[in-house]
């Protein structure tokens, strides 16, 4: 008897662990990016504060541009390791707080590892980027540059139109052109002047 | 008039910069004369300038920082370069031109003298010498041949992470091919890095 009690014990605590641990993270919201070859990538925070980051290819992050149709889409791609990024990414937050209502949608592409997710969700959720959340299958590797469609310095701005076409690109390490953070925000007013096809 | 506007256009060309420009580099392309950098503050206290290093047969001219990651993770392996490749003139010359507090002189200075650099350490707070060489990232390195020709730029090799890992050590190569008045197979990679940030 008590040994068959104590089964029970602990296959109640087996299955209460799975259930959590295959909860802790999720959103009601269906996520952007196909399954294959992408993957959940959720890291046991505080309940409700947990953001979601997604882990995505090059297929998968096209997909997740494409799923914004509509919307002017700002991609801030970063990583917490980014001094320059760590530094700028309140900015991006604030844009988004203040263009969302207008149309703006924000996008996080994270360069750190897959692996070290929960650092990253630690980030955001200080940060409060209720956003959309990516992060790079390949970290920071070699490959990222290419992989991602970018000159591989980060942080970097992607702004995409309504129509989900590539419409600029900011790149504060361009030695042929200073930076301002208000550059996004110009060029994010521009895009958002131009109403959606019908 | 129109001579007057033709020499504008002539002149408004050229101060908007060269013609040239790599794969990768919006600045400079492979062969072009390196930019001479005026004299900048190194870690030890001392103004260098590129004409500083008239005697060395090749300059590996490397922009890298404190804070990043990436650039940390090459420290031992400039100091094993210039160690390696001192004997036969090689000069490696590192160059700061991130405006960090983490990256200033004072910092610079605890750090090479942590990291043990057998190699100048300068300081370029008015980013002038990045912009000439249109540098994006830390590490980003420059070989400069013996007419102080670029003949290489980019990564320093192919991993960052490990260098135990690395097959591909692009510098190494150009240097070996720059001492033997030849061309290296890669001239231009892109480097992988943390970008710098150019601030009106």
């Amino acid at each position: 008897m008590l040994r068959r009690r104590i089964y029970l014990r602990a296959l109640f605590l087996i299955l209460s662990g799975l259930f959590i641990g295959t909860h802790v993270g999720c959103t009601a919201e269906k996520p952007p990016v196909a399954k294959e070859p992408t993957e959940k990538a959720q890291a046991a925070t505080s309940p409700g504060k947990t953001i979601d980051v997604t882990v995505v290819d090059k297929a998968g992050f096209e997909q997740a541009i494409a799923a914004h149709r509509g919307k002017v889409v700002l991609v801030d791609y970063w990583a917490t390791w980014c001094g320059p990024c760590v530094k700028q990414f309140p900015h991006t937050v604030e844009l988004w707080n203040k263009f969302h209502d207008q149309g703006l949608d924000v996008v996080g592409l994270s360069f750190d590892e897959p692996a070290e997710v929960a650092g990253v969700q630690k980030f955001l959720a200080e940060k409060g980027a209720t956003f959309e959340n990516l992060i790079s299958k390949v970290g920071a590797q070699e490959s990222s540059a290419d992989e991602f469609d970018f000159d591989g310095a980060l942080p970097h701005y992607a702004l995409f139109d309504r129509e989900g076409k590539l419409a600029k690109r900011i790149s504060p390490s361009d030695p042929t052109t200073p930076f301002r953070p208000d550059m996004i925000d110009a060029a994010v007013e521009e895009l958002l002047r131009v109403p959606a096809a019908k | 008039m129109r001579k007057n506007f033709a020499i504008a256009l002539i002149v408004s060309v050229l101060v908007a910069g060269s013609a040239f420009a790599g794969k990768f580099n919006k600045v400079l392309s492979i062969g072009e004369q390196a930019p001479a950098w005026p004299s900048i503050t190194g870690t030890d206290g001392k103004q260098h300038s590129l004409d500083d290093y008239k005697s060395a047969k090749v300059i590996v001219a490397i922009f890298t920082c404190n804070h990043c990651p990436v650039a940390q993770q090459y420290e031992e392996r400039l100091v094993e370069l210039q160690r390696d490749y001192q004997a036969k003139g090689v000069q490696v010359v590192a160059i700061c031109v991130n405006n960090g507090e983490e990256d200033n002189l004072g910092h610079m200075k605890e750090r090479a003298t942590e990291r043990g650099f057998n190699f100048p350490y300068l300081s370029d707070p008015t980013q002038v010498t990045g912009k000439l060489y249109g540098a994006q990232k830390t590490p980003e390195a420059f070989v400069l041949d013996a007419d102080r020709k670029i003949v290489y730029m980019g990564a320093i090799d192919d991993n960052w992470m490990a260098a135990a890992e690395v097959k591909k050590p692009y510098v190494r190569n150009a240097i070996d091919a720059a001492l033997e008045g030849r061309k290296p197979e890669a001239q231009e990679m892109r480097a992988t890095g943390c970008g710098i940030e150019y601030a009106r």
